[in-house]
């Protein structure tokens, strides 16, 4: 009988920690929380919304935490949760910090874009003519990832690990032909979250 | 082991109730894995005895570390580490009575966790000690002897409070007959969060409560044969706040739970053999849980548990009539595995076998003494293969000096982490992974010290050490999979060295102790051609203390440590930059010569009470960023004892 309590002490006799815990906004591990990864990390689904703002500026947020899941944004359609399995029901498609085009290696829909860095949004009023171009094949650059138009979206501090956006405006022509103008305004949330992006964006007539 | 720890236990004992100016010298078990004369140990051993822990007034074995002469105690986010001879925190072997300490973290044993209340004796032995006991003795071991049961009856209670709201609060109890002997140990320690950053929501360290409890029991049915037992448990829950660079914000807590159980004996089998039998299981067992404030979708739950079981048998014989010729032979088996959700597989285990050998042959010349030990350890371990750790020391004692010279080896083999480990940091998205294909660490060592003893009252001592290192694990930056930002993988890719020397000196003129030290450490990464990362270069540590009238005594204890360098890139060109910590204001000279910090501390020795008051880190250095440390503490309380005999 002696040994009961030994055996008992070896095994730990602490509660489970999250039984004795009440969660600041809910317990984060109830059925409608996907949890994804084998890392721990509890990641809420996965979801776009998008809100009108001034000066016919449209906000939207995507949440692109899972890191083996794209989100798709269907711009031509508002910027909705596009359709993944849909050829033209999506523009971009998004997963952590990449961020990718239905057009070359990435999509078929024949989506393009282009890249004018250091110009505000606001600044852009038409679309370019020309300089589209759409993703290509990973080439012998550091990373096994294929080139991305949109890869140069963000600047990346070594020492905090922090992306911030690179000064700039994409130029997105659709599926459908459409041409859109878009910010990336942050990576992080406002409750500190990474891998939920902001976008501003408008469609240019 | 545990048991040739007891028999040493009993002198030592014997050896700090005698006055001291007696003859009568600690024993050690450290240095050979059977009780030596503290003079006699073939490797130089520093033993920190119970009467000088509570000197010190230390709660923590981190505490009581950070002001000995050689060592580095930093603090870290995974709590307050060491560092021997330059090496790594993972390089140096934590053992409690021969047990491995479970629970290292990014390397770290955190040292706030060990309470000083079931210490008997502290034994280190700075450089690799891998020829007795295996992976992870690089850098040295430190080696926590734990109290023991003694005839008729012993009661000790203890308190301690302090700012932030700090309480400590232990009671001891031993008893026995000469046949049968207990002790009991139960312990309780809680402080509040303290904070050196109040511009930000966190905190810089975590509140914490802490209890203990230890159980030993010692049977000697028989002068020639010994049996001991013991088992312990430690719970310590912690709460704190942190926030990411990202603005996230997290309520962090978590329960880790310490436990292990060993049951040995020896029995001497007639005037020349000696067999050491033991047994033993420690459980470690991590929960931790991030809370983020504002949204659930940083928040975590991880559990890490850890197990381990070894045995031991071991033959000691002597091969001379006099004792001073004594070979020893050994297996050591361990079994450990791992659960964690931060392993890519959940899930780990390793199989070790070990088999050593050892010499110890004491020879006499004229006046003199010169003790040859060669020694060899094959570990075969079913994660890396095997790693022979060869070790030659010699010794020798004239008079008043000892010199001491040894070239030994030293290895650690890849833990679990470092194999398994798949984490994808949930605030910035980088991701560090495990890499099984790692080899163990190795190193070459020379060490040489002298030792001027010409009483007990006066000493000094001068080591000297070299560390080559190379297959160092550490992260590199790999190909980054589609999703992340950053890949780290571990890697055998550093050579470094490490080199210095100690200086102790010892003076007690009555009433007075004075003790000085010296520490220089030089470090260079072979490949970056820059010191390692974290060495403090210079260190110097002292104690002045002096016994008043009417029984009261004052100790001060200050260390002195000059600048460290980190490395981080800060301009954005993807080379790390040197920066040095703690950081300074430009016009601040004492800051960029170093850091200073004085304990003080009064007693009043009446009896069966003593009461005592003190101020650690008079000085209440501390920098938030990179060089964080206890913030100024007040402390009073008092000790009772009473002894039936």
């Amino acid at each position: 009988m002696k040994l009961v309590p030994i055996v008992a002490l070896l095994a730990g006799c602490a509660p489970d920690i999250a039984s004795i815990h009440t969660w600041n906004n809910g317990d984060s591990r109830e059925p409608a929380v996907i949890d994804t990864s084998d890392t721990g990390l509890f990641v809420v689904e996965t979801r776009v919304t998008t809100t009108p703002g001034p000066d016919g500026v449209m906000h939207t947020v995507v949440d692109a935490q899972d890191a083996l899941r794209w989100v798709g944004v269907d711009f031509d359609a508002g910027a909705a949760v596009g359709q993944l399995d849909s050829e033209p029901g999506w523009d971009l498609k998004l997963m952590r910090s990449d961020i990718a085009l239905n057009g070359g290696v990435s999509g078929t829909g024949g989506a393009e874009a282009l890249f004018l860095e250091g110009q505000a949004l606001e600044a852009v009023t038409t679309a370019p003519t020309e300089g589209y171009t759409v993703d290509q094949p990973d080439d012998d650059d550091d990373n096994d990832k294929p080139e991305l138009v949109f890869e140069v979206w963000f600047d990346y501090d070594g020492a905090t690990h922090i992306l911030s956006p690179h000064p700039g405006t994409f130029v997105l022509r659709s599926t459908e032909g459409r041409h859109y103008a878009i910010a990336v305004r942050s990576f992080y949330d406002t409750a500190g979250t990474s891998a939920v992006l902001s976008l501003d964006w408008k469609e240019l007539l | 082991m545990l048991v040739l720890t007891l028999a040493s236990l009993a002198l030592a004992q014997q050896s700090d109730a005698t006055d001291d100016d007696d003859d009568v010298e600690v024993v050690v078990v450290t240095a050979s894995r059977s009780p030596a004369a503290l003079g006699e140990a073939p490797v130089a051993v520093e033993v920190i005895t119970r009467e000088e822990i509570e000197a010190t007034g230390s709660e923590s074995l981190a505490e009581l570390l950070e002001e000995q002469p050689g060592l580095q105690i930093e603090d870290t986010v995974v709590g307050q580490s060491i560092r021997m001879q330059g090496m790594n925190a993972e390089h140096t072997l934590i053992l409690v009575d021969g047990q491995r300490v479970l629970g290292r973290k990014d390397g770290v044993i955190d040292l706030s966790r060990f309470p000083m209340d079931d210490i008997e004796r502290i034994e280190i032995v700075k450089g690799p000690s891998s020829s007795l006991y295996g992976s992870d003795a690089m850098g040295g071991v430190v080696h926590i002897i734990t109290k023991r049961g003694s005839e008729g009856r012993d009661v000790g209670l203890h308190v301690r409070y302090g700012t932030l709201q700090r309480l400590d609060a232990t009671a001891d109890v031993k008893a026995g007959t000469e046949t049968v002997k207990h002790k009991v140990d139960l312990g309780w320690h809680s402080s509040d969060a303290w904070d050196l950053d109040e511009s930000d929501v966190a905190t810089t360290s975590s509140a914490f409560q802490q209890g203990d409890f230890a159980y030993g029991a010692t049977v000697t049915p028989d002068p020639d044969v010994q049996l001991d037992f013991t088992v312990s448990y430690m719970q310590r829950r912690l709460e704190g706040v942190s926030a990411t660079e990202t603005g996230a914000v997290f309520d962090n807590r978590s329960i880790v739970e310490d436990s292990r159980a060993a049951l040995g004996g020896w029995w001497t089998a007639g005037p020349k053999t000696k067999l050491t039998v033991r047994v033993s299981g420690s459980f470690f067992r991590n929960q931790a849980l991030a809370d983020q404030r504002g949204s659930a979708a940083l928040d975590t739950v991880q559990v890490d548990t850890e197990r381990l079981a070894e045995s031991t048998i071991q033959l000691d014989h002597g091969l001379s009539a006099a004792g001073e010729h004594v070979a020893s032979l050994g297996v050591d088996g361990l079994y450990q595995d791992i659960t964690s959700d931060r392993l890519g597989p959940g899930k780990g285990d390793r199989q070790r076998i070990a088999v050593f050998a050892q010499d110890v042959w004491r020879i006499e010349l004229g006046a003199s003494t010169l003790t040859v030990s060669p020694g060899m350890r094959l570990d075969v371990d079913s994660q890396f293969g095997t790693a022979p750790t060869p070790r030659l020391a010699l010794a020798l004692a004239s008079g008043d000096l000892t010199f001491r010279l040894s070239a030994g080896t030293g290895f650690r083999a890849p833990d679990f982490r470092e194999l398994y480990l798949l984490f994808e940091n949930p605030g910035v998205g980088y991701v560090v992974q495990g890499n099984e294909d790692l080899r163990a660490e190795r190193s070459r060592n020379f060490n040489g010290s002298v030792e001027y003893a010409p009483t007990k009252r006066i000493g000094l001592s001068f080591q000297a050490y070299r560390n080559d290192i190379a297959d160092l694990i550490n992260f590199d930056i790999v190909d980054a999979p589609v999703g992340s930002n950053q890949l780290f993988q571990y890697q055998n890719i550093d050579r470094a060295y490490t080199q210095g020397f100690d200086v102790q000196a010892r003076w007690r003129p009555r009433p007075f102790t004075l003790e000085l030290g010296y520490a220089l450490v030089d470090t260079l990464d072979k490949d970056l051609r820059q010191p390692l990362a974290g060495r403090v270069p210079h260190r110097v540590t002292g104690v002045a203390a002096v016994d008043l009238p009417r029984d009261v005594s004052v100790r001060t204890q200050w260390g002195y440590s000059t600048r460290r360098t980190l490395y981080a890139d800060l301009d954005g060109d993807d080379v790390a930059d040197p920066i040095k910590v703690p950081e300074c204001e430009p016009d601040a000279t004492l800051c960029t010569l170093g850091t200073l910090t004085l304990d003080a501390r009064a007693v009043w020795k009446g009896d069966p009470v003593e009461v005592f008051a003190g101020i650690d880190n008079v000085f209440d250095t501390g920098q938030q960023t990179l060089a964080p440390t206890v913030p100024r503490f007040v402390y009073a309380g008092l000790n009772i004892r009473g002894r039936k005999p």
